[in-house]
């Protein structure tokens, strides 16, 4: 206990330099949690938008080879009726992980109003599914402000009427249709979807505006249409679908999922593929924008730590320089270098704590004034701003004090580690201290 | 000098009415005549492997069509309006008719616009490009260019034979001028027009360009002359 104490003490010895060293590290872990904090919130919101804004599920079931082939010869790789129904009883026996799924269409054409025609791609979404993802927890809590909130708002709009379709605002524009849609009487509402049904034939529906939403991506903007599953496969003259989304009650279970699912597909010989959202093919957008922050991220973290361990190990250094005298003299009446050694980083461990402790107050300090300023954003290609949200979670904030504390205990052995082994006359003569 | 130019105008004006009138002739083989005709149409067509069928009734005046699909039965009931340059789609289900544009692809390398374009006299600038001999019978070769941006090609290079008037081949060119469509015309039909028999189309066989292995034949049976009540042609007409 003598020896905390007395470490508690010599950093008072030379207030100025414990400061010092005590900002470097606080300022450093300030800095890493602020990154974390940024980090956290982009992945859990990309997350969110991936699984249930941009309808992948965490776990998709496609036709072999599908991702990719499917807008060339999308008859060739359509999951049949007879398929959906073999795969409906496989995820009946995964029902205590699964929290409810969605079978999903995509595809192209003309939306047109009579008068103009725009070229769309399609998402066709089960109403009761979209209904339930716009509103799900993940989405309200990561993500309350990539989605219109009238747009979550009337998305069981689509249940009672699934001739309604959703498109974006420059859309509307393109088809001389601005939003809101109940400014205009029924048959001004009226569009019609045209396009090529799968056996290559001339096609229309009958359509009515309905809803409005965003991409969150600008250049996806001008061509995006939700559109209920049953009146694109009404458009295409097919029952198929492109792919079924499987949303987990537990994202941590993907793994033991998807392993599962790949098993009873396997037995029941159907030619599906398995996919979960990270997938570097099915969920490029979001495995790229990940890899991209992590870049940008450890490029700073690798700064910060830089920073972190030459103040230290040039603080420590310092001060063992002028406390040479001191160490000889501690070993000189017996103090063995073990207990010179842990007397100095007891001294770093204090210091450490205590600057943790402040840096901890302040990141919080600045995240909550960063939260409460209300800063928005444009990130480059996306439609739209972002607010500019920091959130911390204790395990990280603990992870990283402890990667902080290894560190500075790292410096601290690199620079007393040579002078406490040293001759203890050489100590006594030095002329530091 | 007067005389040389004046000689010169007269040549080129001689010539843009010839190619004219070669087209106008042709025409009347491939609808173009009295008060109205009629006629069945299949096309048939081999893409990437897979083949597949169609079936139409077609009936034409002046520059009017209206093309009703009878087969396959999920095509049944489905119709195809054309009114001067425009073009329409309509099928039971719809409220109203869908106006859609003559290039866009119909079914294997026909377009909307080749199942009932009739009228290529009035569609197109002609010009005669040179002649051609082919198996000892005499051909111009015209050039046509698109007079508006709503018809079915931008240019066509069009083989009429100096003998019977007949357009035998065709090539429909893209922007650059580089075709990617070969059409070939038969004449086995014959219709009356004015008490006269004249050749009727009967067969058009359409290849791509660069994928020959990619065909469709537009075959034309049942050709007659009757007169065809203009009131068909109104897409008003066809709204619920």
């Amino acid at each position: 206990m003598w020896s905390w104490i007395l470490a508690y003490r010599n950093l008072g010895r030379n207030k100025r330099r414990s400061l010092a060293t005590g900002l470097a590290i606080g300022a450093g872990f300030v800095g890493l949690l602020l990154i974390s904090a940024y980090l956290y919130r982009a992945q859990l919101a990309l997350q969110a938008s991936t699984v249930y804004l941009n309808n992948k599920g965490h776990l998709a079931l496609f036709k072999k080879d599908s991702i990719f082939e499917f807008t060339y010869r999308p008859s060739r790789y359509i999951i049949t009726l007879d398929e959906q129904n073999k795969i409906a009883e496989i995820l009946k026996d995964l029902d205590a992980d699964i929290e409810f799924t969605g079978r999903y269409l995509t595809g192209t054409g003309l939306i047109n109003n009579q008068t103009k025609s725009t070229p769309f791609i399609a998402t066709a979404v089960e109403p009761e599914v979209y209904n339930r993802t716009l509103n799900h927890s993940e989405v309200n809590t990561w993500t309350p402000d990539w989605v219109f909130p009238e747009t979550v708002a009337h998305a069981g709009k689509f249940i009672e009427n699934p001739k309604l379709v959703s498109i974006t605002e420059s859309m509307a524009i393109l088809i001389g249709k601005e939003p809101p849609f109940s400014k205009y009487n029924e048959d001004e509402r009226n569009i019609q979807l045209i396009g090529k049904t799968f056996y290559g034939d001339l096609n229309a529906v009958d359509s009515e505006l309905g809803l409005r939403h965003t991409t969150g991506m600008a250049l996806a903007e001008d061509t995006s249409l939700v559109v209920s599953l049953s009146q694109l496969q009404a458009l295409y003259a097919t029952d198929g679908i492109q792919y079924w989304a499987i949303f987990l009650k537990d994202a941590s279970n993907i793994k033991r999922v998807q392993k599962e699912l790949q098993k009873k597909i396997k037995e029941k010989n159907i030619n599906i593929d398995v996919y979960p959202y990270y997938d570097d093919e099915w969920g490029a957008y979001y495995v790229g924008s990940l890899g991209f922050l992590f870049v940008i991220a450890c490029f700073f973290v690798v700064l910060i730590c830089g920073a972190v361990v030459l103040s230290v190990v040039n603080t420590t250094t310092l001060g063992i320089f002028e406390r040479h005298k001191e160490i000889g003299t501690l070993r000189a009446t017996g103090f063995p270098p073990r207990a010179i050694y842990s007397l100095f980083w007891k001294e770093n461990l204090i210091l450490s704590l205590i600057a943790l402790s402040a840096g901890y107050i302040c990141a919080e300090w600045i995240a909550s004034a960063v939260n409460a300023a209300n800063i928005k954003f444009q990130p480059p290609g996306t439609q739209g701003d972002i607010r500019f949200v920091l959130i911390t979670k204790i395990q990280i904030t603990l992870a990283l004090g402890f990667i902080v504390l290894l560190i500075n205990f790292i410096s601290t052995m690199i620079a007393v580690r040579r002078t406490t082994k040293a001759n203890i006359v050489n100590l006594l003569s030095a002329s530091g201290g | 000098m007067k005389t040389l130019l004046l000689f010169l105008i007269a040549t080129f004006t001689l010539r843009a009415e010839t190619a004219l009138d070669l087209l106008k002739e042709s025409d009347r083989a491939r609808g173009a005549v009295g008060d109205g005709l009629s006629w069945n149409l299949t096309i048939d067509t081999e893409e990437d492997g897979e083949a597949s069928a169609r079936e139409f009734d077609v009936k034409v005046k002046d520059a009017d069509a209206y093309v009703e699909a009878t087969g396959p039965a999920r095509n049944k009931g489905e119709v195809y309006i054309f009114n001067d340059r425009n073009m329409w789609f309509y099928k039971p289900t719809l409220k109203k008719p869908v106006a859609i544009s003559a290039r866009q692809k119909l079914t294997g390398q026909a377009a909307n616009g080749d199942i009932a374009s009739t009228n290529y006299s009035r569609d197109y600038e002609p010009t005669i490009e040179k002649t051609e001999e082919i198996n000892k019978e005499k051909f111009f070769v015209l050039m046509l260019k698109a007079k508006t941006n709503t018809l079915t090609y931008d240019k066509i290079r069009y083989w009429i034979s100096a003998k019977t008037k007949l357009a035998m081949k065709a090539e429909f060119l893209n922007l650059q001028g580089k075709a990617f469509k070969i059409g070939e015309l038969s004449y086995k039909n014959s219709v009356k027009d004015e008490g006269k028999s004249i050749p009727f189309v009967s067969e058009l066989k359409i290849t791509d360009a660069k994928f020959p292995k990619n065909v469709s034949i537009i075959r034309y049976k049942n050709p007659k002359a009757e007169k065809v009540s203009t009131s068909i042609f109104n897409v008003n007409n066809l709204s619920r």
